[in-house]
C-alpha cells in the first residue's frame, strides 16, 4: 500500500514537472514563443466508461533552445486499468549551436538513427555537424517502461555516423546496444543509405544485422519514379522475427524464419482533385506464400480538401487461414456554421471464419463543431459500433474538448 | 428511336459535366484572371487590389469585385454575369485563403520596401496568369534564413507545419502508403522529416504502451488522419499480425498484447474466466493436429506477446531437453546461441545440456 503510495506521488511530481516544463519555458520572455493545448476525452462504452486527458505544449524561448512535452492522465477500460493512470510520451529540452554544428536534446524522447530500431528513452541524445564532413550522433539512457516503471541495470546506448555527398547521395552506420536487467537484449548495427541522382527518381536502403547472433534482423529497399501525375514505387522488405526480439527471451531461440516481401506501389493523381493509389506484394513467409493488394481513392470536394470521400478494397493472402477480404468508405463534410460530420464504415471477411464470426463490421459517426466567438475551442462527439470476433455487438460514444493558447 | 439516342447523349454529357466538376476538372469558359495583361500595360496592381498596401498579417484578402472591374475601366461589360464568374480561377482564391490562414505575412511591411512593385515577389504575374502565390524561393531573394532553416525554425513564417497540411511537392508523395514507405525513407534524412514533425509525432505510434491512444483514436472525428491501426483494426489484427511477422515489434514490445488480453479475459495470464484466442486444432499429442509450433517458428514476437516472462514457463515445461514436447526448433535451425551462457537457451537446455 505504502509502495503504490510513493509509486503514485513520483508519477504525480513527474507529470507536474513535465507540464511544468513547457508553461514555464513559453513564458520565461517578452519574445517567446509557445503553444499549449489540452484535450479532454469520454469514452462511454459500458458498463465501464473511460476519461483521457493529453496536455502538449512546444516552447521557443530563444533561437537555441526549445521544448515539447506530452503527458496525459487516464482511467477506466479505455486506458486498460479502472484505477487513474498517466504517463509522458514526450517530455524534452533541445539546445541547438546556432550555426548548427551540433545540438543536445535532453529528457524523454524518441531516438532513431539510420537502420537500427526507434528507441524510446531518458536520456541523451547528441548532433555534432562538421562543415561538408561527416555528422556525428550519440545518445544514451534509459529505456522508458510504463507506468514510471524501472529496472535497474536497464540501459541503451549508440550512436550513427553519416556522410551527404552533395544532395545526391546520403549514407550512414549506426549502433544499438540494450541491456535490461543487466543483460544484454540487442546488439544491432545498422547501414543505410539513399540517393536521389535525377530530380524524378531515388532510392533508399537500410539493413539491420543482430550482432549477438549474427544475423540480418531486418531490411527493407525502395526505389520510386516519379513520370508527372504518377509515381511508382518498387520495394521489398525481409524482417526475421526471432532477430527482432530481445535475445533474453525464450522465444528469441524458437527458430529463426524470415519473412520476404516484394511489391509495387502505384500513386496516381487522376484528376485535380482525385488521388488513386494501389499496393501489390508477394510475401513468402516461413516456406509459404502470400501477398496483399489494396486499391485506395480519395476524391475532394472541394479545392481545399475540407470535405472528402474515401474509398478502399483491401485483399490479404495469408497462410493458414488468416486470409480476408475488407472494404472501408470514409467521408469529412463541413456542414453549415463552423459545424463538420464524418464518417466511416468498414467490412472485413474473413476466409475462414473458426468461429469468430463471418463478417466483422465497424463504423463511426461524429461531429464536431469549431464556434467562431471562441476559435481556441473545438468539440466533437461520435459513435462508434462494430461486430468483433470477442464481441457480437459493441457500441461506444466518444467525446472531444480541445482548447489551444499560443503565443507568436 | 432518333429522340432516345438523342436524350441518352444529352444525359452522358450532363453526367460527364458533373464528373468533370465534382473531380476539379476545369469547364472551358473559365479562365484565370488575365494578371499578364494587365502588368503589361503598366496597370499598377494597388489599383484593383485596393487596400493591400496596407494590409497587415490578418483581415480581408483584397480580391478585386467586380465592380473594382468597371470603375473607370471596362465600364462597357460584354456579360450581364458576375465577371468573377468567369475570370479567376477558385484555387488561386483558395491559395491565397490558405496563405493568410497559415503564414505569418504583412504586404503593408513588405510594400513599403519594395516600394511598391508587387512583382519583385509575383514574379509570375509577369509571364503567367495562374501560380501567382510566389514559391518560397522567392522568399529567399531578400530573406536569407540560412539559421532558421538549419535551426528547423519553421515558426516565424509558418502558423503550423502539421496543421497545414503542408506535403514535399517532389521528393516524397506522403500518399496513404507512406505507412510503409516511411521508416527507409527517415533512416538517411531524418532532418527532413523534423522540419515539420516533431518528436511527438514519431512517438505517437512508436511510443507503444506511453502513448495514450493512437492517432486514429484521438482524432477520431477526422478519418483521414495518417495513422496506424484505423477503423476496425482490432477485429483483424490477429490476421494482420500473422500476414507480416514481426511487424508489431516497431512499435509495440512484447507486453502490449498482454496487457489487453488480460484485460479483456483472453489469454494465458487473465483471470477470472479465461478464454484462450487460440484454435482447437492448437496444440495436441504427437500424431494429432498441433499447429502451435508452425506458427511459433514464423512469427515468436507473438507467442512472446502473451506468454513472455513467467508465461514462457509453460513452454519450458513440454519442451525442456528430454520433455514431451521434443525440440521447439525448427528443422535446419542455425542458432549462434551459446546453450551454456544466453539467458534464453539456458532455459530449456540448463546448464550442461
Amino acid at each position: 500500500m505504502r509502495r503504490k503510495s510513493q509509486k503514485s506521488r513520483k508519477a504525480t511530481k513527474i507529470l507536474g514537472c513535465a507540464l511544468g516544463l513547457a508553461t514555464a519555458l513559453g513564458a520565461r520572455s517578452a519574445s517567446a514563443q509557445y503553444r499549449l493545448r489540452s484535450d479532454v476525452y469520454a469514452f462511454g462504452t459500458a458498463p465501464s466508461p473511460a476519461g483521457l486527458v493529453v496536455l502538449s505544449g512546444q516552447a521557443k524561448p530563444t533561437s537555441w533552445v526549445d521544448a515539447e512535452a506530452v503527458v496525459w492522465m487516464g482511467t477506466g477500460e479505455q486506458q486498460g486499468t479502472d484505477k487513474p493512470t498517466g504517463d509522458v510520451l514526450v517530455a524534452s529540452v533541445r539546445l541547438r549551436e546556432p550555426h548548427g554544428w551540433g545540438e543536445l536534446r535532453l529528457g524523454r524522447m524518441l531516438v532513431t538513427a539510420g537502420a537500427i530500431r526507434p528507441v524510446l528513452m531518458d536520456g541523451a541524445n547528441a548532433f555534432g555537424h562538421i562543415p561538408k564532413g561527416p555528422t556525428l550522433q550519440v545518445f544514451g539512457g534509459v529505456p522508458v517502461l510504463p507506468g514510471f516503471s524501472a529496472q535497474a541495470y536497464d540501459w541503451a546506448a549508440g550512436g550513427r555516423a553519416s556522410q551527404r555527398i552533395s544532395d545526391v547521395v546520403s549514407a550512414g552506420v549506426s549502433y544499438l546496444q540494450r541491456r535490461g536487467a543487466g543483460f544484454i537484449q540487442f546488439e544491432e548495427l545498422g547501414f543505410d543509405a539513399s540517393t536521389t541522382p535525377v530530380r524524378w527518381l531515388d532510392a533508399a536502403g537500410e539493413v539491420a544485422i543482430d550482432l549477438l547472433h549474427t544475423d540480418v534482423a531486418s531490411a527493407r529497399g525502395s526505389v520510386a519514379a516519379r513520370f508527372g501525375p504518377l509515381r511508382v514505387e518498387g520495394f521489398a522488405l525481409h524482417r526475421d522475427p526471432s532477430h527482432l526480439l530481445p535475445a533474453t527471451s525464450l522465444f528469441a531461440a524458437i527458430g529463426d524464419v524470415p519473412s520476404t516481401q516484394g511489391g509495387l506501389t502505384l500513386a496516381l493523381r487522376a484528376a485535380p482533385r482525385l488521388d488513386i493509389n494501389a499496393i501489390g506484394s508477394t510475401d513468402y513467409i516461413g516456406g509459404d506464400l502470400g501477398g496483399r493488394a489494396s486499391v485506395h481513392a480519395i476524391l475532394r470536394l472541394d479545392d481545399r480538401g475540407d470535405g472528402a470521400i474515401g474509398f478502399e478494397a483491401r485483399r490479404q493472402w495469408a497462410p493458414y487461414d488468416a486470409s480476408w477480404t475488407g472494404g472501408r468508405l470514409s467521408a469529412r463534410l463541413p456542414i453549415a456554421y463552423r459545424f463538420r460530420a464524418a464518417a466511416e464504415f468498414e467490412v472485413v471477411v474473413p476466409d475462414v471464419p473458426n468461429g469468430r464470426g463471418d463478417v466483422w463490421p465497424w463504423g463511426l459517426l461524429s461531429l464536431g463543431y469549431s464556434p467562431q466567438f471562441a476559435p481556441w475551442l473545438d468539440v466533437a462527439g461520435g459513435v462508434e459500433a462494430s461486430s468483433s470476433p470477442t464481441r457480437i455487438a459493441a457500441l461506444t460514444g466518444i467525446f472531444r474538448a480541445s482548447a489551444s493558447w499560443e503565443k507568436r | 428511336m432518333k429522340n432516345r439516342l438523342s436524350l441518352v447523349l444529352a444525359l452522358l454529357v450532363l453526367f460527364a459535366s458533373a464528373c468533370a466538376g465534382v473531380l476539379g476538372i476545369r469547364p472551358p469558359g473559365r479562365r484565370p484572371f488575365e494578371h499578364q495583361a494587365h502588368v503589361s500595360k503598366g496597370i499598377q496592381c494597388t489599383k484593383c487590389h485596393s487596400g493591400i498596401s496596407t494590409a497587415g498579417d490578418s483581415g480581408g484578402l483584397h480580391i478585386p469585385d467586380a465592380q473594382s472591374c468597371t470603375d473607370g475601366c471596362h465600364e462597357k461589360v460584354h456579360d450581364t454575369n458576375d465577371c468573377t464568374k468567369c475570370h479567376g480561377l477558385a484555387e488561386t482564391r483558395i491559395a491565397a485563403l490558405a496563405a493568410r490562414e497559415n503564414l505569418h505575412f504583412d504586404h503593408a511591411i513588405h510594400l513599403t520596401r519594395t516600394k511598391g512593385q508587387c512583382v519583385k515577389c509575383h514574379v509570375d504575374a509577369q509571364t503567367s496568369d495562374s501560380h501567382l502565390r510566389p514559391p518560397m524561393g522567392a522568399c529567399f531573394g531578400c530573406h536569407v534564413h540560412a539559421e532558421e532553416m538549419i535551426d528547423r525554425k519553421c515558426y516565424g513564417c509558418h502558423v503550423d507545419m502539421e496543421q497545414e497540411k503542408l506535403r514535399p511537392q517532389e521528393q516524397w508523395v506522403h500518399g496513404p502508403d507512406f505507412m510503409k514507405e516511411h521508416a527507409v525513407r527517415a533512416a538517411t534524412t531524418s532532418e527532413v522529416c523534423a522540419s515539420c514533425h516533431s518528436d511527438r509525432w514519431c512517438a505517437g505510434c512508436h511510443a507503444g504502451r506511453v502513448a495514450p491512444g493512437t492517432p486514429a483514436q484521438l482524432a477520431f472525428d477526422d478519418p483521414f488522419t495518417p495513422s496506424v491501426h484505423r477503423a476496425g483494426f482490432l477485429s483483424r489484427h490477429s490476421d494482420e499480425a500473422r500476414g507480416q511477422p514481426g511487424l508489431c515489434t516497431n512499435c509495440h514490445d512484447t507486453q502490449t498484447c498482454g496487457d489487453c488480453h488480460n484485460k479483456s479475459g483472453i489469454g494465458a495470464g487473465a483471470t477470472g474466466g479465461a478464454k484462450s484466442p487460440h484454435p482447437r486444432t492448437w496444440l495436441g499429442l504427437p500424431g494429432q493436429p498441433n499447429d502451435h509450433g508452425r506458427e511459433a517458428w514464423r512469427d515468436p514476437t507473438v507467442c512472446a506477446a502473451c506468454h513472455g516472462g513467467a508465461g514462457e514457463k509453460l513452454c519450458v515445461g513440454c519442451h525442456r531437453v528430454g520433455g514431451l514436447g521434443g525440440s521447439p526448433h525448427p528443422p535446419g535451425y542455425t542458432s549462434h546461441g551459446d546453450r551454456r551462457t544466453d539467458v534464453a537457451c539456458r532455459q530449456c537446455h540448463g546448464v550442461g545440456l
